[in-house]
């Protein structure tokens, strides 16, 4: 996970640095007339409203991926939108307006194209925070906004007076090292997020161009270059195509994982439900406090503050997938005692606990002492016990239900037992290990089950992220 | 101390009227589902705690402690119930005066202790070693889950506040058996006292890894009083079921002459 994780990260911090470069080569290129823009982006009559009209286009596919996929994309729709807005106001954009006899305020124009310019980078800037919790306090993240609305309104400004070039870079020495800062911060974040990726494509082509824009407003590079911005626009609409590509042919594999997980996670609880309460045992026990009320009154007492605790732990299972440790031994001790009610020889559990500050499934481990009592026949052992175990190595947790009963062999007999079945299909569901059986014909039976400390704390995490 | 207990069902009311009936220093009432009545009850009469069903058809128990609060903010509420409910389903306010919870059917031990902590009691062990071993708390015998956590337990008390180490502890309950079979039911023994003095909230053994150390405050014995020159009763016999405690006799016999 961790590998490939670095290795996409890396591809994607490459492939930034090469749009970025290649939006302001290009740009420089042109206006420097090393090479001819291509013959369409001259033509600037239609060429804009055709660019205008698939931006839009665009914005409205984001929005319904955005509310249709539960991959959230916000921020791809936000930016898309801050492109349809930055590219509108463009000049590109204007000489097309002018073609078709509208004449709008070119100050105004050109003021409102670096306006959501700086928008869309103080944006990024804020939602990457915000979804990656980079912890880049509050009052930074608000006094860049400030600071960005304030160079918008004194670029405009500055723009009747044609010295607009030296608020531009002014705003962008300020804007760029903090969207530097986050985007670093992203890139160490560790999450693999399809978001992250999608932005950050589309920001670094759209700032290539527009970093070259600047630089050509000063008049340092000869003139700015007709069909930039087009270029700019064009190059956004092909990432989101390239990135829509790669998102919708693994959005199927995706949900199609999730849904079945969840199927499967739903079939193992509800069966879990029917495994636990088995209404043999239930009878069993009822007339067991029924005799052991005749004998006195105490031991009835007893047994049927055993029984409820029995009861309730079942039904508390119903809401939870897990239990302390602890909690599981003292429902496995209340299990045993109720078995032992009606037997003449009861049963002998020894709990040899090394550690008990973790979380299992919830009545994942009675399974297999059933199946102890059932089959082991160690209350007829002299020295016949159900050991259960739990000892740690290493941040692992090692759990053993062994007995030292009749065994049996595990090529002939399967121990098919829906209790076994279903906490094993839990384990593997809900921590992704699987109990592992051992048996021995006349030497007995043990269950090892390895799991992280953490197993509860992961299968959270997992879910969040799979929400 | 005064106490109500509010239940809707006649048979709910009678159990518990059973089980504390006889009780020292325990004066009670008992209602029905009729609020209204049980609030100004409690307005003109004050009651140190509450017991109360969550569960009825006239009112909710919780509602209901809250509207006790109002009329006696220094109420204790207990809750008994068969609802899978627990402190953080509360409202906070109604958290802050709460006790604790008894669910149905409850167990004796926990309603002892329940009104123990409603009294302010303090929870004392009385243990008794002279002849045969025996502790309670509060005057009810503690009942351990196996033979061996209640040796181990005398073996701590024998100790008298010394820390106890686990192979100190298995050369002296497990004699005969190899070491991997004696430290297994070593730690079964351990893990069981530690169980039984957590059901009934008297921790007063620090376990840690391999070593025992017994807290001997809020306990009184019979031997340690001996040892301190205040108590009597020995009479040659001392924790008389076990095999180790004949170390101890020619101790107790010099002190006697």
């Amino acid at each position: 996970m961790n590998k490939i994780w670095r290795a996409k990260t890396a591809i994607c911090i490459f492939l930034d640095a090469v749009l970025l470069l290649a939006g302001m080569a290009y740009v420089f290129l042109i206006s420097s007339r090393v090479i001819a823009p291509g013959g369409f982006l001259t033509d600037m009559s239609v060429l804009p409203m055709v660019m205008l009209t698939a931006l839009f286009v665009l914005v409205l596919v984001d929005a319904v991926a955005a509310f249709a996929v539960s991959t959230s994309t916000w921020h791809s729709t936000f930016l898309a939108v801050s492109l349809l807005l930055y590219y509108f106001f463009s000049e590109d954009m204007t000489v097309s307006l002018y073609n078709v006899r509208l004449y709008p305020n070119a100050a105004l124009f050109e003021s409102l194209h670096y306006a959501f310019f700086l928008l869309s980078v103080i944006a990024l800037f804020v939602l990457w925070n915000y979804t990656y919790r980079l912890h880049i306090p509050a009052r930074q993240a608000i006094a860049a906004c400030a600071f960005a609305a304030a160079c918008a309104v004194a670029y405009g400004v500055c723009v009747m007076f044609r010295v607009q070039s030296v608020v531009a870079f002014l705003s962008l020495a300020v804007v760029l090292p903090l969207f530097i800062r986050t985007y670093v911060s992203v890139c160490r974040a560790k999450k693999d997020n399809f978001n992250f990726y999608v932005t950050g494509f589309i920001l670094c082509s759209v700032c290539g161009l527009s970093l070259a824009e600047i630089v050509c407003n000063t008049g340092l590079v000869s003139a700015f270059p007709a069909g930039a911005s087009t270029a700019c626009a064009f190059a956004g609409i092909l990432c989101y195509a390239v990135i829509y590509i790669y998102f919708i042919a693994g959005l199927d594999k995706r949900a199609l994982k999730a849904s079945q997980y969840k199927l499967q996670y739903e079939r193992v609880k509800s069966q879990a439900l029917r495994a636990q309460i088995k209404p043999h045992f239930v009878f069993n026990v009822l007339s067991s406090v029924k005799s052991l009320y005749r004998r006195d009154r105490e031991s009835g007492d007893l047994a049927i503050n055993l029984f409820s605790r029995h009861l309730r732990a079942n039904i508390e299972a119903l809401n939870i997938d897990f239990v302390p440790f602890e909690k599981e031994l003292d429902n496995i001790q209340v299990f045993v005692s109720l078995e032992n009610l009606r037997r003449e020889k009861p049963f002998k559990v020894i709990f040899d606990i090394d550690c008990t500050d973790f979380d299992i499934p919830v009545l994942s481990l009675q399974p297999y002492v059933e199946n102890a009592i059932k089959y082991s026949k160690v209350n007829e052992k002299e020295d016949g016990y159900i050991r259960i175990s739990s000892s740690e190595a290493d941040g692992k947790v090692l759990l053993e239900i062994s007995d030292n009963g009749v065994g049996f062999d595990l090529g002939a007999i399967r121990p098919s037992s829906c209790g076994i079945k279903n906490s094993r299909e839990r384990f593997l569901l809900l921590i992704g290990t699987e109990p592992e059986i051992r048996s021995v014909p006349g030497r007995g039976t043990e269950v090892i089950i390895r799991l992280g400390k953490n197993a509860k704390e992961d299968f959270q995490n997992e879910n969040d992220h799979r929400r | 101390m005064k106490m109500i207990i509010v239940d809707d069902e006649v048979c709910a009311l009678q159990l518990f009227l059973g089980d504390i009936v006889g009780k020292a220093d325990i004066e009670y009432k008992f209602f029905k589902d009729t609020p209204d009545e049980i609030v100004a009850w409690v307005a003109r009469n004050r009651a140190d705690a509450a017991f109360l069903d969550i569960n009825m058809p006239g009112i909710d128990g919780v509602r209901l402690a809250e509207k006790l609060i109002d009329v006696q903010p220094d109420i204790r509420i207990a809750f008994v119930t068969g609802l899978d409910m627990g402190e953080r389903d509360l409202p906070a306010r109604v958290r802050e005066s709460t006790v604790g919870f008894l669910y149905k059917p409850y167990d004796e031990d926990k309603l002892a202790w329940l009104l123990s902590v409603v009294a302010n009691e303090l929870l004392r062990m009385t243990v008794k070693t002279f002849g045969s071993f025996d502790c309670s708390v509060n005057e009810k015998p503690v009942r351990f889950s196996s033979q061996k956590s209640k040796e181990l337990f005398a073996l701590l008390i024998a100790y008298n506040g010394k820390v106890l180490t686990m192979s100190d502890a298995i050369s002296q309950l497990w004699p005969d058996l190899d070491t991997a079979r004696s430290k297994i039911l070593y730690r079964d023994a351990v893990w069981r006292l530690r169980k039984t003095l957590r059901d009934i909230n008297f921790n007063c053994v620090e376990f840690s890894r391999a070593k025992l150390y017994l807290n001997k405050s809020n306990i009184s014995c019979d031997y340690w009083d001996f040892l301190a020159g205040t108590g009597k009763g020995y009479k040659g016999e001392f924790l008389k079921a076990y095999d180790w405690s004949i170390d101890y006799l020619a101790a107790l016999d010099s002190l006697t002459d």
